[in-house]
């Protein structure tokens, strides 16, 4: 683990873990706390999952630990959640749905 | 690319039929959309069943863990995931570590065998995380269960994650949302009207559908209670009835190889 003067760093990549779901987040954070690290880094990182992300964004926000170096490909989806929690609103794509009385099958 | 929709149709066949003993000795082949379903109810409801007659078939069977399914990674394939059961929500560290074994491994053959389009790990991990945080968040299950197979011949990747908790009905009506039916309360998720008390939208089957059907050009089938959605690139989903019940959601894709890059971006919001 990389250490620098002030910021004690946890590296996602070191961790070996797929980034998805909110439980592998708050698995992460708790990691994060108990090995009092107050910096979790992005670096190496090539995806992660927008579960994950809102899960991690908001405890890190909670707690007081920031997120660096995000990856070009996260930061589109780290921006929909800024945004997301900012305006108290989802975003998610509109979708057209037909609805059938017949049956399937 | 063939349709998921003979497979669904199938699995409905199955469903209507699985009383008693359920037997597979007809069967020949199994899709993901028709061995997870079997397994998670045989399994769930102890079930008495007749393996097929098929000595391939049979042998797949095996080979997958039918029916009670793996509960801890065993290794790593480039085409296939065998049936495994994972944690629903509030997991063990372990049962953590194991289920983010198995999501790799899917990553790993989508990097493989799809093609590796740039963006596309990035937009299957959206797709998955959607279903699996969806099992893990509201469906009161204790486990998930996850198939999935790579045909190299037809190119194309099924996948298959269902649960038996909760139905959509049931999580919005816990909610205190009440809707008619199955039918009307698929359609509802599937526009994004979320099954939590608070008024906001669910991001979850939205994304998932137009990630799947526009972003890889793939088909997709849920089944809820007695309601079915089936969309692909051509069309939004249509939701009819079935005439079985699944107690719990199943959530089936199929998607081509030889994709063009995807900006995931582009189906988020």
């Amino acid at each position: 683990m990389q250490k620098t003067i002030n910021n004690k760093i946890l590296k996602l990549y070191d961790l070996d873990t797929v980034l998805a779901t909110r439980d592998i987040a708050r698995f992460v954070v708790k990691i994060a706390l108990d090995q009092k690290y107050d910096t979790i880094s992005f670096k190496n990182v090539i995806s992660c999952s927008r579960s994950f992300l809102d899960e991690l964004y908001v405890l890190s926000q909670n707690k007081q630990i920031e997120l660096v170096n995000i990856p070009e490909s996260v930061s589109p989806l780290l921006k929909i959640i800024e945004r997301s929690h900012k305006s108290q609103k989802v975003f998610a794509p509109k979708i057209k749905v037909r609805i059938s009385n017949t049956t399937f099958a | 690319m063939e349709s998921l929709i003979g497979p669904a149709k199938q699995l409905i066949g199955f469903l209507n039929d699985a009383h008693g003993v359920v037997d597979l000795s007809a069967m020949r082949f199994a899709y993901p959309i028709q061995l997870l379903p079997a397994a998670a109810l045989i399994t769930e409801k102890s079930l008495e069943y007749k393996m097929p007659s098929s000595s391939s078939c049979a042998g797949y069977l095996q080979y997958f863990h039918f029916p009670k399914g793996f509960t801890q990674f065993k290794s790593v394939s480039s085409s296939y995931i065998p049936i495994y059961k994972f944690h629903g929500i509030n997991g063990t560290e372990a049962e953590i570590s194991n289920k983010s074994d198995i999501l790799r491994n899917l990553m790993r053959i989508m990097l493989r065998d799809l093609g590796s389009p740039t963006g596309a790990v990035n937009a299957l991990e959206l797709v998955v995380d959607e279903i699996v945080s969806n099992i893990g968040e509201h469906s009161g299950a204790k486990y998930g269960w996850i198939n999935a197979q790579y045909y190299p011949k037809k190119k194309y990747l099924d996948v298959c994650i269902l649960d038996r908790g909760k139905s959509i009905t049931g999580r919005y009506k816990e909610a205190g949302k009440i809707f008619l039916n199955d039918l009307e309360s698929l359609k509802s998720a599937l526009e994004g009207e979320s099954s939590k008390p608070e008024k906001i939208r669910g991001s979850g089957l939205p994304t998932f559908v137009k990630m799947v059907t526009r972003g890889f050009e793939g088909e997709i089938v849920v089944i809820s209670g007695n309601a079915i959605a089936f969309g692909n690139k051509n069309s939004g989903p249509l939701v009819q009835n079935i005439s079985a019940k699944w107690d719990g959601t199943i959530v089936a894709f199929r998607i081509p190889s030889n994709q063009n890059p995807i900006d995931y971006a582009l189906y988020i919001e």
